[in-house]
């Protein structure tokens, strides 16, 4: 039985592959026929036995997250886990990878650039206006790091009493842009009074209230 | 203390259980010692009996007589101003605070913490300030 099935993989990838011949162009008689035609060449002969396709797999179909309709570009978010949990960061989009681009803004509460999922974050119905912020650049492959930097440490390296290498530094470029997105964040933050204060603030939970019945 | 709120025909009561929560009705006519026939033509109260257990007597009665049509007793909820008398009542107030708080936005709930610490900070300066000058 497999190797009926491989057979007929391979049978099937072989006519996947097999080269298609180019069309032909050919004189046509006739007034009213445009005097040429391309042509498609027929196949010197084709196979005698019906080969079966294998079906099309469905576990690899890649579907776009789709987010929560409360949360748009610009809506303010509750961080729910991590490093940065209890606080409030500025939704800027959905990134290729189905991810949200999110930050602080680094200034504000010391969140930088950042890809959070959905489910870890609370929506709420405030809003700021970030049609100002270019996140064209952002990406799922802006967030790789680099892995080429990694050298391997010698015996020495291991015995020196204090660490020789140096803390990673963060790449000038990735400033700079976290820089500009601030700027026109912050900008757009200082229309309302206490929206900057707000950022700054952890969200904590107090006696008598519950996630699950209260407005966010 | 003797009482002075009694479950009587054309008592306002409030309904604090159920899905008409805090809705208010009048009671109309008293079938027994747990139940009583109740109607709320103006906010949206069927006619129909209902345990004591779900109301909450008001001070406020109308001029309703036992066993009045709906009709009537919408004609009197509405000549005797008792939803807005209500809503002047200090019960009425807390509800209606209520009622805004919990309907706050997180960063209006942030706004009003602000606020509040602001407002405690002045007038604990200000109690210093008076307590010092006596003294």
């Amino acid at each position: 039985m497999v190797s009926m099935n491989r057979d007929r993989r391979r049978a099937a990838k072989e006519a996947a592959a097999a080269p298609v011949k180019a069309a032909v162009e050919k004189p046509i008689g006739g007034e009213k026929n445009g005097g040429k035609r391309l042509v498609q060449p027929k196949a010197a002969y084709y196979p005698a036995d019906d080969v079966k396709k294998p079906l099309p797999s469905r576990k690899h179909i890649h579907k776009p997250t789709k987010l929560r309709s409360s949360i748009t570009p610009g809506t303010i978010l509750i961080l729910l886990a991590g490093n940065h949990r209890g606080k409030r960061v500025v939704f800027l989009k959905q990134l290729d990878t189905g991810l949200m681009l999110v930050t602080g803004p680094y200034s504000v509460n010391g969140v930088p650039l950042r890809k959070v999922d959905q489910a870890y974050v609370i929506a709420t119905s405030t809003k700021i206006d970030v049609s100002g912020v270019d996140v064209s650049k952002f990406d799922g492959k802006y967030f790789k790091k680099d892995k080429s930097k990694k050298s391997k440490k010698t015996e020495e390296d291991f015995m020196a009493v204090e660490s020789t290498e140096k803390k990673s530094e963060i790449p000038e470029g990735k400033v700079a842009d976290q820089k500009a997105v601030d700027t026109a964040i912050i900008t757009e933050l200082k229309k309302e009074e206490m929206l900057i204060a707000y950022l700054g603030a952890r969200f904590s939970l107090t006696k008598g209230q519950y996630p699950h019945k209260m407005v966010f | 203390m003797e009482f002075r709120t009694f479950v009587e025909a054309g008592r306002v009561a409030l309904i604090d259980k159920g899905r008409n929560y805090g809705k208010l009705v009048v009671i109309v006519d008293i079938l027994d010692q747990n139940k009583c026939l109740v109607d709320g033509p103006c906010t949206g109260v069927k006619r129909q009996l209902m345990p004591y257990k779900h109301l909450q007597l008001t001070t406020i009665k109308i001029p309703v007589k036992r066993a009045s049509k709906t009709s009537i007793v919408k004609r009197h909820f509405e000549n005797e101003k008792v939803a807005e008398t209500f809503a002047s009542s200090a019960w009425g107030k807390k509800l209606e605070v209520r009622n805004k708080r919990a309907a706050l936005s997180d960063y209006d709930r942030f706004k009003v913490m602000v606020l509040r610490k602001k407002r405690s900070s002045l007038l604990s300066k200000e109690f210093k300030s008076l307590k010092k000058a006596e003294a």
